[in-house]
């Protein structure tokens, strides 16, 4: 079965890219015009102004969409809270990469010698996904289906499995000295490693062996990644 | 303009918007946007919702 977009939702994403282009091409004009007053360009370099602008176009652009429900198509829109979730987990990811680096001193700058930092595109990013992560968490208090991620025995099983298995991570971890990899980061990915399986459990059925296959390419990965990197 | 024609067929029916939308394939807003008069549906729309509701373009969609 395919998934289209209804109507309405086609017309209001062609009202939607169009001012998103508008917007992109109005902030990088005016960022490149903003050296006329200063004297000196507004971005400390190009990839900046290119990141900061994309990034907070594309998230303005989705939570545009999410506003007018033009996100997700119809037989998906059940899968709103889950959006929510985990645009919530990659808002938190994106919050301790900002906070650990802060901590550690390796976080670029957001403004230095009146320019714009490298450092602010992670807080546009920030920006990015928590806007469309607050605006799905509105949306679907406002529908009622926030209740569709209460806790099932298949989710708790799932739960206590990942932590058993985090536990396990850290438990065997620690008897090797060869390993220098943070807590915070095993933590971290374990969550990361978790994302695709929380999209599994609240895809629709004719999706499921896809987003199954994605999910399970995905957690290898990143247990690859995890286990001998 | 509001359409109550539409949204008195519906409760004819005894559906939900949300079950009106989901038998013709769009989203409950949609409906809801119809029947507020916030949004105009295109001929094709119009033709699946009156057929899902056994009433013709006159009966939901023509002004008195």
């Amino acid at each position: 079965m395919t998934t289209r977009f209804d109507e309405r939702q086609i017309q209001l994403q062609h009202r939607g890219y169009p001012w998103a282009l508008a917007g992109l091409i109005g902030l990088q004009l005016g960022a490149l015009h903003a050296e006329l007053v200063l004297g000196h360009p507004l971005f400390a370099s190009q990839l900046g102004l290119i990141s900061v602008t994309l990034a907070l176009t594309g998230g303005g652009l989705i939570t545009y969409f999410l506003l007018t429900d033009a996100y997700l198509t119809p037989t998906n829109q059940g899968l709103l809270p889950v959006l929510a979730l985990v645009l919530w987990a990659l808002t938190g990811l994106q919050i301790h990469q900002l906070v650990t680096s802060t901590a550690r001193g390796t976080l670029d700058p957001l403004w230095v010698h009146g320019q714009i930092g490298a450092g602010a595109t992670a807080w546009a990013l920030v920006l990015a996904v928590g806007l469309p992560a607050l605006t799905a968490t509105g949306k679907a208090i406002a529908n009622g289906t926030l209740s569709s991620l209460r806790p099932t025995p298949r989710r708790l099983a799932i739960l206590i499995g990942w932590v058993g298995l985090l536990a396990l991570t850290l438990w065997v971890r620690a008897g090797r000295a060869d390993v220098h990899t943070s807590v915070g980061t095993t933590v971290t990915n374990f969550l990361m490693m978790l994302l695709p399986l929380i999209i599994v459990d609240g895809t629709v059925r004719h999706h499921r062996r896809l987003a199954l296959a994605i999910a399970l390419a995905w957690a290898a990965l990143l247990g690859y990644l995890q286990l001998f990197h | 303009m509001k359409n109550t024609k539409m949204r008195a067929a519906r409760a004819e029916h005894d559906l939900t918007q949300a079950e009106l939308a989901d038998r013709i394939g769009v989203t409950r807003q949609t409906i809801g946007a119809i029947e507020k008069g916030d949004y105009n549906p295109t001929i094709q729309l119009c033709l699946r919702i009156c057929k899902a509701l056994n009433k013709t373009l006159d009966d939901l969609f023509w002004e008195d």
